[in-house]
């Protein structure tokens, strides 16, 4: 009986949940719903939602303005009360900063007047940040290097002729005893004869122009990693990721928080740069979702420009200035290192196209696995040539949605067999042969070839027996080996590293496995397409001899890696050359091997340095002159923007888009191969930086200098040299990492794992 | 208390017995138009790819099941399905009478039994944290084994895994099976038990004779239930080992998944094909021996 | 000799207890782990998770007691709200469309003659066995002609069709006995007054012991959502778990777990009665 009314009860508490869960969930989506709807209103809808059947209309245009001068940085730009545009910054053709003037809207650039001789460069110190106000004068900051003392920064004002005075400020720490507070980290102009100066701690000061009288201090409470300043009009703005504040500059108090703002703010990202056109009441802002407009007190946040559709939203674009010169006219200078601008200070402009459509008419679905930095900022340049094409890009592992690779695969299975499917796809990770077997992906080899000249050998990595080229690597990645003589001879096999012992060890067991996989996989296939178990047992024994006893300390440095059920980000990363640089240098490791995707020549001759007759070159392995496709790029057969898509693949093979370089894998393309290894950025400063590692005691001397010109040609003859593409099968490679990890850690003999290895890759096999 | 109904013409009565005419598929009609959608339409589609190459849709023949049937992937998913419930089934329906039998009527067996029930309401994703947990080379079960002095292994790396699997599957479901046949033994009459009791059966006698044998309707429902949730393991083992688990608990699904995954619609309808196939007569041979008894 | 057979129920009984106490086991376990600070299942759990030395190791008893998982998930995130009330629209829903289909077709098969009944029950108990996969592809494109992907229709509408509770309740009204129903079409009682008035208020049991397992089976989807939805805000509960497995916060996975294992318990022990009288009441025989 007891029973019974305790299920009773049960029943009841469920019934209770059920309605409470009910009303709570409905409550909780609906705020939601309508809070997306007040925040941001997006750029693509039209105005007029009542007229539907119309095509909404006129969108910004985005066109990189070439200037004749090389401008290394830009300060600040500003519309001056009669027009005109000055900008502050830096030549970096001669080396002077100063101001120049632009009449025709940032078309062209008059040099005005060269900054005072007491603070341009020199042993005296640097001026690093600067501020224009609208009648003409400007204020920089100047890092003075005293002896002994360190850095003291002082503020200049510049009147509209370049003649400068030193303001009368300090801040508070200012002079070595409080080293907290010692640089100044940004300044504004309030109105014209205000300033507001923010230090190191994010303390903003409000000062006089004239006298550096200070009128209010603002603090915020130390929680927020970074506050960003603006003005508009007697507001003071400050963004910090989650915040948007907002104070009255006469009473120095904060004003009650704008919530439209706050949330536009959740939903655009941090805002890099604002600006106003009528003294504070509305403002302008910039982050990567593009550019946004926000009346005080309304409740639309409006979104003008989508970065989605031009370099606003480009992984590498961070935005320095934004001047509005009306309502349909912008300029912004960022700082962008895929920029044409060879100084990576590209000057850009927006303009009001009202007969261009709101949204591109034309969509092209690209996918991929894991998310391509190279691709995003290709994107993102095409659609700037082609304004009636809309990309829309989706990595599937990017989001924090739990899905694991198969499901991914899963998920794209069908929408391909629903004719949904991307058009475009970036093949790395997904079974490419089994893609090219069934005739998933349309033959390629019409288009590609003809733009430049391009490394046949890595081109032609997946062309099948009928001169097929379904899939065509767009980059590539070398496995790379750098070590003294002691433990590397360049040239040696695979035998003759392997055979000396102790030569791989103290590296953590599983990253060495794969990287190994990667130069000997490719020599396990038999001609009937099972593997090869004698090769992996003499592949297992020779990693277990090189790698000797293991080592459990490296356990606990394992165990601050976050708790992670499944690694779900892309291993590859890990696998990259750049990570055991230290580690060699200050013998950590005996020698470093990975996967090598951008050259950094003056790395590698600094650690070469600390080496015994340090050298590098072809990671060793079973099979030699092993080179990893990258960037495999694929078109759905059955797609619906065939033509868009094959337009979009000859562009990613262009020079132009080939030259880019995220370090996603080196260009297939020669031109671009040479101007990215071959570090023209370097030209003309000769520069000796320290570079430190996480120990703060071990620093290289790292020489930032063009790479020598034998140096180049030995790299690429390297390139050349590569003949067989390494197996990227997830699966293999998998089974082989779980069971290899095992037997370096001296848990299983490698007879027994090659069983494991066999037993589980046979049932792939198989299928 | 019903209501009494107005009296109608006779024309009924013709037709004692079940009602014997098209009224009847009326009442079917909604839900086989559902079924017609949702179900049989993509059936007959499966069956249609079932003979047709696997993007390209050029006609095959049969050459799609001959690739299954020489598949050795295939025949190692059909031997480990079998396997798993050639064991798990019987095994599950005999613990479960065997705990129903000494619950049944006992104080506490009513909170014993909802103790059993409790982990069918566990979410799959919960249990299957459960088992890495546990049977991870370096989880619980090894770290209990070390403490008593013996050696553990790597459960779901070696052929244990199969057993894992098997006791999941059973302490999953015994619950619910142990419900169903209390439920059959509450139909079975005392008065039966007390006339054979008179005549002096023992325990036994009346366990034989009279509790199974009106068990067998109930047997049938449990067979078909249990073998349902026999498919539903593969949720936990896919969240435990992934895509490609030890040999031992590699299952049809699992094969389905990975074809699925590569495009080889073509094996994975020709081997769903030749599945319903085999459920289809299981059921019927299934059916046919019950009602021969 | 009455005595000792006692004494043997009494062992068996408590051996079974036992056994009990096993299966319960896990849930001990989730809740225990959804009490734990995050340092604190790290320390018992780096051996699994982040590849250290040693052992597992679980107490059942929290360390240092805390609700701050569960405080995380009710008010730290939107998203699990969301995720709730759409597992509330599938199951319900589904369960809604199933109580009239299923029952409607169940007492079709049970209680009345066609041609081709036999063939079409064998044909609803194939497709009940089927797994998933098998039509997983094919049902996306049927779902997709009709613009139901990407939509929790897409979802419900299927499960409502599907044949599993006709299969439970067909069982239940093929033993009302004939007689009963004869009578009352004497009475000249219509079809539908048979349906309303004789088969749902006897069968009710059965009607809830098929929803109460149906309730579990669709509070647990995990394949249909991953396949069918792409929109992330229309996900259910049950996908949300292994999305914080993976990311390894652990301690909100195993609070997650609790809460969505709270509503099945409750059913379960509320449609208990049901669930026996219902399943079997009509498969014994007289």
């Amino acid at each position: 009986m007891k029973h019974k009314v305790w299920k009773r009860t049960a029943a009841m508490i469920l019934i209770l949940l059920l309605v409470w869960g009910g009303l709570t969930g409905c409550s909780g989506s609906n705020q939601e719903g309508t809070g997306n709807e007040a925040a941001v209103k997006s750029a693509e809808e039209p105005n007029t939602e009542g007229n539907s059947g119309e095509r909404a209309m006129g969108r910004f245009l985005e066109e990189e303005i070439e200037t004749d001068i090389a401008f290394g940085n830009i300060f600040d730009i500003k519309k001056l009360s009669d027009g005109t545009l000055r900008l502050i910054g830096f030549n970096a053709d001669d080396g002077t900063r100063g101001a120049w003037d632009s009449k025709d809207q940032g078309a062209s650039w008059e040099k005005v007047y060269d900054f005072p001789e007491e603070i341009q460069d020199s042993d005296q110190g640097y001026t690093d940040r600067g501020a224009l106000s609208a009648d003409g004068r400007a204020v920089c900051v100047f890092n003075q290097i005293e002896e002994g003392v360190g850095i003291k920064p002082k503020l200049y004002l510049l009147d509209q002729n370049g003649g400068g005075t030193p303001i009368a400020f300090e801040l508070a720490g200012s002079g070595g005893e409080n080293a907290q507070e010692k640089m100044i980290m940004g300044v504004n102009f309030l109105g014209n004869d205000q300033l507001l100066v923010k230090s190191e701690t994010d303390k903003v000061y409000q000062i006089s122009v004239e006298d550096g009288s200070v009128k209010h201090t603002y603090e915020f409470d130390g929680t927020a990693d970074t506050h960003q300043v603006y003005t508009a009009g007697k507001k003071m703005i400050v963004f910090t990721s989650t915040e948007a504040l907002v104070y009255d500059t006469e009473t120095g108090e904060q004003l009650s928080p704008e919530e439209t703002l706050q949330q536009g703010l959740a939903e655009a990202g941090l805002f890099h740069s604002l600006d106003s056109l009528d003294e504070g009441e509305s403002v302008y802002c910039l982050s990567g979702g593009g550019l946004y407009h926000y009346k005080f007190g309304g409740s639309v946040m409006e979104q003008l420009i989508d970065g989605k559709m031009n370099s606003m939203g480009a992984p590498a674009f961070y935005p320095i200035t934004l001047t509005m010169l009306d309502e349909e006219n912008l300029l912004v200078a960022a700082n962008d290192s895929n920029s044409n601008s060879p100084t990576g200070i590209a000057l850009l402009k927006y303009t009001y196209s009202a007969d261009t459509p709101a949204k591109p008419d034309k969509e092209l679905k690209a996918y991929s696995l894991y998310d391509n930095r190279e691709m995003r900022q290709s994107i993102s340049r095409f659609q700037k040539e082609h304004t009636d094409v809309y990309v829309n890009y989706q990595s599937a592992m990017s989001e924090e949605n739990g899905m694991n690779v198969s499901d991914a695969l899963k998920t794209l299975t069908t929408e391909i067999m629903a004719g949904k499917g991307p058009d475009l796809m970036i093949l790395d990770g997904m079974p490419v042969e089994a893609y090219m077997e069934k005739g998933i992906l349309k033959d390629l080899s019409s288009l590609i070839g003809e733009e430049g000249s391009y490394f046949e050998n890595i081109l032609h990595a997946y062309q099948d027996e009928q001169g097929q080229l379904c899939a065509v690597p767009a980059r590539f990645m070398i496995p790379m080996i750098q070590a003294g003589s002691a433990f590397y001879t360049p040239g040696e096999d695979f035998d003759a590293f392997t055979g000396r012992k102790d030569a791989l060890a103290k590296m953590e067991p599983k990253p060495v496995v794969e990287k190994f996989w990667y130069t000997c996989g490719a020599a396990w296939k038999k001609s009937d397409g099972t593997l090869d178990a004698a090769k992996i047992t003499e592949f297992l024994t020779k990693l277990k001899n090189a790698y000797g006893d293991y080592d459990s300390s490296l356990d606990e440095a394992e165990t601050g890696v976050a708790m992670a059920m499944d690694g779900n980000t892309e291993e590859i990363g890990k696998l990259s050359f750049g990570y055991g640089d230290f580690d060699l240098a200050f013998g950590r490791t005996n020698v470093n091997i990975g996967l090598c995707a951008k050259l950094d020549y003056g790395m590698m001759t600094a650690v070469n340095k600390r080496l015994e007759q340090g050298d590098y070159g072809l990671m060793p392995g079973q099979v030699e002159h092993v080179f990893v496709p990258a960037m495999i790029m694929g078109i759905n057969s059955k797609g619906n923007q065939t033509e868009l898509a094959e337009a979009f693949i000859k562009y990613l093979f262009s020079q132009d888009s080939q030259k880019i370089s995220q370090s996603g894998g080196f260009p297939v393309e020669k031109e671009a191969f040479r101007s990215v290894i071959d570090g023209h950025q370097y030209a003309g400063q000769d520069n000796l930086v320290c570079v430190g590692g996480t120990d703060l005691d071990e620093t290289l001397d790292y020489e930032m200098t063009p790479t020598p010109e034998e140096e180049i040609k030995k790299f690429t003859e390297l390139v050349e040299s590569l003949t067989t593409p390494a197996i990227r099968d997830d699966v293999i490679k998998e089974a082989v990492s779980e069971q290899g990890e095992k037997v370096l850690k001296g848990e299983i003999s490698p007879q027994e794992a090659t069983d494991a290895i066999m037993q589980k890759v046979n049932i792939y096999l198989a299928e | 208390m019903r209501k009494p109904f107005q009296r109608r013409s006779a024309r009924h009565t013709e037709t004692a017995g079940k009602h014997k005419s098209f009224r009847g598929f009326l009442w079917i009609v909604p839900s086989f138009l559902g079924v017609l959608v949702f179900y049989l339409l993509p059936y007959a589609d499966v069956v249609r790819r079932s003979f047709l190459g696997a993007v390209d849709n050029h006609f095959a023949g049969i050459e799609n099941y001959r690739a299954v049937l020489e598949n050795t992937a295939f025949l190692l998913a059909v031997k480990n399905t079998l396997r798993f419930t050639v064991f798990c089934i019987p095994l599950l329906i005999l613990i479960a009478l065997l705990c129903a039998v000494v619950l049944y009527r006992s104080k506490y067996g009513g909170i014993i039994k909802s103790a059993f029930l409790m982990p069918m309401a566990l979410p799959a994703v919960s249990v299957a944290l459960m088992w890495r947990l546990l049977f991870h080379s370096q989880g619980m079960v090894n770290g209990w084994l070390i403490n008593l002095n013996l050696q553990g292994s790597d459960w779901m790396n070696s052929g244990s895994a199969f057993w894992i699997l098997v006791g999941s599957y059973i302490w999953k479901n015994l619950g619910y099976d142990i419900v169903l046949w209390m439920a059959g033994l509450a139909g079975i009459s005392e008065n039966i038990y007390e006339a054979a009791r008179v005549d002096g059966a023992g325990e036994w006698q009346c366990f034989w004779k009279i509790t199974l044998p009106n068990l067998k309707t109930s047997f049938y429902t449990i067979t078909v239930l249990s073998f349902l949730n026999s498919f539903k393991v593969f949720r936990e083992a896919y969240l435990v080992a992934g895509d490609y688990p030890h040999e031992s608990i590699y299952m049809m699904q699992h094969l389905f998944n990975n074809w699925f995954r590569n495009f080889s619609f073509d094996k994975m309808a020709a081997a769903a094909v030749l599945e319903s196939l085999v459920l289809l007569a299981l059921i019927l041979l299934f059916q046919r021996t019950l009602d021969k008894e | 000799m009455i005595h000792g057979r006692k004494i043997s129920k009494i062992i068996l009984l408590s051996i079974l207890g036992l056994f009990a106490v096993l299966a319960l086991y896990p849930v001990f376990f989730l809740i225990a782990g959804s009490l734990m600070g995050n340092d604190e299942l790290a320390g018992y759990l780096g051996a699994v998770v982040a590849g250290r030395e040693g052992y597992v190791d679980f107490p059942l008893l929290p360390g240092y007691p805390t609700l701050k998982h569960y405080v995380e998930i009710f008010l730290d995130s939107p998203e699990f709200f969301v995720m709730f009330w759409n597992s509330m629209k599938i199951t319900f829903g589904v369960l809604a469309g199933q109580l009239v289909v299923g029952t409607m077709a169940a007492w079709g098969f049970a209680k009345y003659h066609f041609p081709g009944k036999k063939a079409c029950f064998l044909i609803y108990m194939i497709l009940m066995l089927l797994p998933f996969q098998v039509l997983m592809l094919s049902d996306y494109l049927v779902l997709d002609q009709l613009k139901l992907t990407d939509n929790l229709w897409g979802i419900i509408l299927p499960g409502a069709f599907s044949t599993f509770p006709v299969f439970i309740m067909y069982r239940f009204f093929t033993e009302l006995p004939d007689s009963l129903v004869e009578s009352a079409r004497l009475d000249g009682a219509r079809e539908w007054q048979l349906f309303w008035y004789i088969a749902l208020p006897i069968g009710s049991s059965g009607v809830i012991a098929s929803m109460v397992l149906g309730f579990l089976e669709y509070w647990s989807l995990i394949e249909q959502p991953m396949t069918f939805l792409k929109n992330k805000s229309l996900l259910p509960l049950s996908v949300f778990l292994p999305d914080i497995t993976n990311i390894g916060r652990a301690g909100m996975a195993f609070a997650a777990s609790v809460v969505t294992f709270i509503p099945a318990v409750l059913v379960f022990l509320g449609g208990q009665d049901y669930l026996e009288q219902g399943i079997m009441a009509g498969a014994v025989k007289e």
